[in-house]
């Protein structure tokens, strides 16, 4: 809906001075960080806005205290192994929920919604102990194995799936093609944008986990990006250069993502709501 | 020769019938089929574990694969209520739901509402600068904040020494700041997402509307409050019970590493408890009966929420 109206000066002075004030707070701890991620130790101290002597020395600092490099390697494998698992669980889910009206389709629609609901904190215990029994933990399966499918990459996607028009899918079955298939040449192909942008969140949303991969690993050689990250924040010397470093490395990945698909990334957010 | 062909014959059709009758149930479980990987994994890693929390809060249990956990009927749910820090989580759980209201609702919609009167190109841009902490790892946020509000080291204790201020404020250390940084955190960390939902709940609303209203001599503000607010309750609802619903839950890892829910208990809260004084504690029994108090809370305020939300609720239709 294309707005034609012309608003008043006052109004329009409000939006721009609300908008950037918004902005200015919201992006100030990300900019602050990585300007002092730069500077020696001690000009952290003295608020100077740009670094005066630009250095790496914090981020091979970082790099000495913890094994950031594994653990980088660690939390990729992670997030992209849960990002695939729930793209190929959540695909045919959606498309069954969205094709066949058939008994009990309420039912699981209630049950995916209620799952969304429950936080990780009311699962936690059982699945810690399972986990353990089996030997996972300290491994990347033992991070990957509980989010294996998503209740709300299905939701997400059936909502995708929902607005593909029918007359498509008749027309498929009328030329013999079976369910699977028409998933895979008709569905799929045109649907591509959405199931990309659901990856691109659910890898953000697993590269910030925090919560599993904490229970789940001991060892710091062991840990992700994010609980190798907690080190600086629990340790009580002030290491502020290394530990910005550390943090600024862990958001680049997914920065570099949004600087390239900020649209996409901002339209999924908004159609899946968080989680 | 002959009798082979008639009883052949005779048991075609019966054949076929076979036929279509398997493709009926073929086409009942059809769609189980393509539900049945997303299902199996859900009840492995959520349903059945919820149902385990469950019995388990019955139980005593020290959480070790090798001992038994013993039932102890409602010991667990009685030593809830006596742990220190309980009636604690619970406050502070309700504070959260509502200080976290100015940065879920209250700007996000007046920031949505004033982004359409300002230009496509510079609402854009600041709709995605809004949007970045959304984005970025908890952990990376809580490192800042840590350092921000540092006592000695932090930029806000230095600009406040620079306006006076003669004692430095231990932000995170002192009971009476701790619980207003975790909601500041909590908040600026999901604004932009609020911001997003909202903005596109206005740019949904029919123009027609407004341009009615202006050739009748409508002011902005009128527009606002006749027009804009109520085509916005149902996004108003919607937004208030996500934030009511889950403030607690996206505050833990700032509680986790920035205050562990001190000092004396005043940033802990529903789900920080769970995680602290249950399992921390290798305390099988009340990280489950806090979890089932906690789950059937959080179930029954949606639910209340869900049922108020639909009367507020205005659509266009």
């Amino acid at each position: 809906m294309e707005s034609t109206q012309i608003y008043s000066r006052p109004v329009r002075m409000g939006g721009y001075v609300l908008l950037a004030v918004l902005s200015l707070v919201s992006i100030f701890p990300l900019v602050w960080m990585a300007l002092n991620a730069f500077k020696p130790g001690d000009e952290i101290l003295y608020f100077s806005f740009l670094p005066e002597h630009a250095t790496l020395q914090n981020f091979k600092d970082a790099f000495s205290m913890i094994p950031l490099g594994s653990m980088i390697l660690r939390s990729f494998a992670a997030a992209f192994l849960q990002m695939a698992a729930q793209i190929i669980t959540s695909v045919p889910a959606a498309y069954a929920l969205a094709r066949w009206n058939f008994k009990g389709r309420k039912l699981i629609y209630g049950l995916l919604t209620i799952s969304w609901l429950i936080p990780f904190q009311a699962t936690m215990l059982p699945n810690y102990v399972r986990l353990v029994q089996m030997g996972l933990r300290d491994t990347v399966m033992g991070i990957v194995m509980p989010n294996l499918a998503s209740a709300f990459g299905i939701l997400m996607l059936y909502q995708s799936f929902n607005s593909f028009p029918r007359t498509i899918l008749e027309a498929a079955q009328i030329d013999g093609a079976g369910p699977f298939s028409t998933l895979m040449r008709v569905v799929l192909p045109n649907m591509r944008g959405a199931v990309a942008s659901l990856g691109v969140v659910l890898f953000i949303n697993c590269w910030n986990e925090y919560f599993w991969p904490l229970l789940i690993t001991r060892t710091i050689e062991k840990s992700t990006v994010q609980i190798g990250l907690r080190m600086f924040l629990s340790s009580d010397g002030n290491l502020w250069g290394p530990m910005l470093a550390a943090a600024l490395i862990s958001c680049v990945p997914i920065l570099l993502l949004y600087l390239v698909l900020q649209r996409q990334i901002m339209d999924s957010f908004m159609k899946s709501g968080i989680k | 020769m002959d009798a082979k062909v008639l009883r052949s014959r005779a048991a075609a059709p019966s054949f076929a019938r076979a036929g279509a009758l398997s493709r009926k149930v073929r086409r009942g479980f059809t769609p189980w089929l393509f539900l049945l990987p997303a299902l199996v994994l859900l009840a492995i890693w959520v349903y059945w574990p919820l149902v385990r929390t469950f019995f388990l809060s019955f139980y005593s249990w020290n959480m070790l694969p090798t001992t038994d956990p013993q039932f102890c009927g409602l010991d667990n749910f009685v030593k809830l209520l006596k742990t220190p820090g309980f009636t604690d989580a619970v406050r502070n759980t309700l504070i959260m739901m509502v200080g976290i209201l100015p940065f879920s609702v209250v700007l996000p919609m007046a920031a949505a509402i004033l982004a359409k009167t300002i230009s496509k190109r510079a609402s854009g841009i600041f709709r995605a600068l809004i949007f970045v902490p959304m984005i970025m790892a908890p952990v990376a946020v809580a490192a800042v904040f840590r350092w921000i509000l540092h006592p000695v080291d932090g930029l806000l204790n230095q600009l406040l020494a620079h306006l006076g201020v003669e004692e430095s404020i231990h932000f995170l250390n002192d009971p009476k700041w701790a619980l207003g940084c975790m909601i500041f955190i909590t908040g600026w960390k999901m604004m932009g997402f609020f911001t997003l939902l909202f903005y596109n709940a206005v740019m949904n609303i029919d123009d027609s509307y407004y341009q009615a209203a202006a050739l009748d001599g409508a002011t902005f503000w009128q527009q606002t409050v006749r027009i804009t607010l109520p085509l916005l309750s149902p996004t108003l609802v919607f937004n208030t019970m996500l934030s009511i619903l889950f403030a607690s839950s996206w505050s833990f890892t700032y509680v986790d590493t920035l205050t562990q829910g001190g000092p004396l208990n005043a940033t802990i809260n529903a789900y920080y408890f769970m995680w602290d004084k249950g399992f921390r504690t290798s305390s099988s029994g009340l990280t489950s009966s806090s979890a089932v108090v906690f789950v059937l809370a959080f179930g029954i305020i949606a639910l209340v929420l869900n049922h108020i939300g639909q009367k507020l609720s205005y659509y266009d239709n």
